[in-house]
């Protein structure tokens, strides 16, 4: 399953040109809460497996994703994904591409690199 | 009229003893900050609280006190009510309702679950019910009667008496029958409050998407037995209006006001949906609600005014006679919804003191109204970005409509672009509040322009009745989605605006702290000073957050609820991608997988002081 899903995220670096990209830390590489790290951990966890291995993995994941991203960046990627698993009005506007689309993107290429480092 | 006549000897007969003092209880409870009674805090819907405890200079170290997860995925909207030592939380389908012992560490008192056995109480299942919600499974929670009932509208419209105290069923009245499959009221659901006026509790309605024809119904608090009902459109005696005496812009409305502007009898499932926050003067003894939209969605098959949709009602809660009426979108072609908040202010416009009304519409005008008179006494855009119309005619009401953004003048067929604001207005219902300090309105709003393209559609009883393709994205030059602003309704002006990246969907709480709350999508809990917008305090709650701020206290401190809750759980579409890739961010396969390991869906944050 692992495998298979490194595969997909490769597919996106090459769609995204990941590789090309001098992409730049963001300026505050720890401005991740713990909170919000551990809500990570756990999700990684509950959707993966509940054992040591996975707490390790799933660690280093959110870690990397914040060595990538802002905390401001994550938390808009995220409320994004949210709301385009809604249908009403309110949600529609998130599912056109434009602004959505490119904050999304920025988390999947963190949410990748981490992927690659720590699975 | 012999109909009319009845219901006004039986209202007049059940309601007028008690509602004096049921009104006044109320009214007192609303003045006692250490409560939160109704779901706008007060009649006049100001949200606004007397405690200061929590203020300017100390709102930034506020820290989470508790939390309480409803255990229900899915949008939270509206707000926990307290009364007294106890707290009543509501949530999403299948509306579940909690009290809350706030002297025993939140103890759960009882839980009520109108969905018995899969079944809402009127007899629908509740997937079907969920498949007619337009918008998401919310509710804009419960209201308290002082004769110790909690009153839910539950969303297959069943009315339900709850006991404050056990939670049992007092009673029990399906409002309109959500799946009968009778012509214009096939696919009504219950997502507004229940407005609880002396003796009586008000209901509106949703489903304009499904061609219903929405009314407000008023019930007896004790029996459950309907008092009267008030169509948004249709044959007056339908409407409750009187001709000679209803009025709009100051002239009486005439004769069919509503028939005559419908071709045929389109007005039988005419839309004009109830479901936002409302507001009641008890001096003027006048309840106030906004009307939605006419339906379908697509204006080409409904050449006329659709009165009355999009309309500012005021209305005597005994019989249920119109005052007044205003229309602010006659001929809607957006899907401006006119349900927004009613907030009843006394105030001086243009020199002149007031007993005003200010409605911040879908349509992107503000509104301020003589609310005794109904006279119309500013309207003016509260976002700069609003395009589909120039002005409103102050001597007709009506506003200007630009035919580049008019997508009947554009037609069937063809897409009509960068319309501002987009269907979800510049701002849906979530409430604006008035903070009593500056004078000034603090409004949430969408800061979201539209492609709209209209297409013909048949009626079908029970199934969607939209008609008409939609895109959404942010207002041109920007590439923020919402803005948080301070507005001036006497000036028709924007005082400080804050820019969001997402539209700020929960409803605002101004202090005599000097400070007002609101929440944003990404689940951000804010306090701004409320007389510069300057941010103060910010905390992630666990989702976004499209419910409203509340305040009370307890035991001599103060605290701020606020439920959050939109989609499903936060970590999930991030963390749960790692396990199924073809979802992605969606990953609504391990949706279910992870919902195994936790309960949490919409939580309550209450905050305070350390």
């Amino acid at each position: 399953m692992i495998k298979k899903n490194i595969i997909f995220l490769i597919t996106i670096f090459s769609l995204t040109n990941f590789f090309d990209n001098n992409y730049s830390y963001a300026a505050e590489t720890k401005d991740f809460p713990t909170l919000a790290r551990s809500e990570f951990v756990f999700a990684c966890m509950s959707s993966n497996a509940n054992n040591r291995d996975f707490m390790a993995k799933c660690s280093c994941a959110i870690d990397e994703i914040a060595k990538r991203i802002s905390y401001k960046e994550y938390a808009e990627a995220e409320a994004i994904s949210r709301l385009q698993l809604g249908a009403s009005p309110r949600e529609e506007a998130f599912k056109s591409v434009g602004l959505s689309k490119e904050r999304l993107d920025k988390l999947f290429r963190a949410q990748a690199a981490s992927e690659l480092e720590c699975f | 009229m012999s109909i009319l006549k009845k219901t006004l000897i039986a209202s007049a007969a059940l309601a007028l003893p008690f509602s004096v003092s049921a009104n006044s209880k109320l009214e007192k409870m609303m003045k006692d900050s250490s409560q939160w009674v109704q779901q706008s805090g007060n009649y006049a819907g100001e949200r606004y609280t007397e405690l200061d405890q929590i203020n300017k200079s100390n709102v930034g170290s506020m820290k989470v006190a508790w939390t309480f997860s409803t255990g229900v995925l899915r949008g939270h909207e509206g707000g926990p009510l307290v009364i007294g030592d106890v707290m009543y939380v509501h949530t999403a389908i299948p509306n579940i309702v909690y009290a809350l012992d706030l002297n025993d560490n939140q103890r759960i008192l009882w839980k009520y679950n109108p969905v018995k056995g899969g079944k809402y109480p009127g007899g629908e299942t509740m997937d079907r019910v969920i498949s007619v919600m337009c918008c998401d499974n919310v509710n804009r929670g419960v209201n308290y009667h002082p004769n110790g009932t909690i009153v839910l509208h539950a969303a297959d419209t069943s009315v339900i008496a709850l006991d404050a105290k056990t939670g049992k069923e007092k009673w029990i009245t399906t409002n309109l029958h959500a799946g009968t499959g009778k012509y214009g009221v096939s696919a009504s659901t219950g997502s507004g409050q229940p407005f609880i006026i002396k003796d009586m509790v008000g209901v509106g309605c949703s489903g304009a998407e499904f061609g219903v024809r929405c009314n407000w119904t008023q019930y007896d608090i004790k029996s459950g037995k309907r008092l009267w009902r008030a169509y948004s459109m249709g044959p007056d005696k339908d409407m409750l209006v009187d001709p000679a005496k209803t009025t709009s812009m100051l002239k009486p409305i005439g004769k069919d006001s509503s028939l005559k502007t419908w071709p045929g009898d389109a007005w039988k499932i005419g839309g004009g949906s109830i479901w936002g926050f409302y507001g009641y003067d008890s001096k003027l003894n006048t309840l106030y609600y906004g009307t939605g939209n006419p339906s379908t969605w697509n204006p080409v098959v409904r050449p006329g005014d659709n009165k009355w949709s999009m309309t500012i009602n005021a209305r005597n809660p005994d019989n249920g006679m119109a005052k007044w009426l205003y229309q602010m979108t006659p001929y809607d072609e957006w899907d401006y919804d006119g349900v927004n908040e009613m907030i009843l202010v006394d105030m001086k416009v243009k020199g002149k003191n007031r007993k005003a009304l200010v409605h911040f519409d879908r349509n992107g005008f503000a509104y301020t109204m003589d609310r005794a008179s109904g006279e119309l006494l500013v309207a003016e855009k509260y976002d700069p970005a609003v395009n589909w119309a120039t002005h409103v005619d102050m001597k007709t009401g009506r506003p200007q409509v630009v035919d580049k953004y008019s997508t009947a003048h554009q037609g069937e067929d063809v897409n009509t672009t960068n319309i501002c604001p987009a269907a979800l207005g510049t701002k849906d219902q979530q409430p604006a509040s008035y903070d009593r300090l500056s004078g000034l309105f603090m409004v949430p709003t969408n800061h979201v322009c539209m492609d709209y393209e209209p297409f013909k559609v048949d009626y079908v009883a029970g199934n969607a009745y939209v008609g008409a393709t939609l895109s959404m994205y942010p207002a041109p030059g920007g590439t923020h989605l919402g803005n948080f602003i301070a507005w001036d309704a006497d000036k028709g002006e924007i005082v400080w605006s804050n820019p969001e990246p997402f539209s700020v969907w929960s409803g605002a709480l101004s202090t005599a702290g000097g400070i007002t709350f609101y929440g944003t999508l990404e689940g951000y809990a804010k306090a701004v000073e409320s007389k510069t917008g300057k941010e103060l305090f910010s905390f992630k709650t666990p989702s976004g957050i499209i419910g409203n701020f509340m305040a009370y206290e307890h035991k001599g401190k103060q605290y701020v609820g606020i439920l959050s809750g939109v989609g499903g759980w936060a970590g999930i579409g991030l963390a749960a991608g790692l396990t199924d890739p073809t979802a992605g961010l969606g990953a609504v396969g391990a949706y279910a997988a992870l919902s195994n390991h936790t309960n949490l869906g919409g939580v309550l944050t209450v905050f305070a002081l350390p």
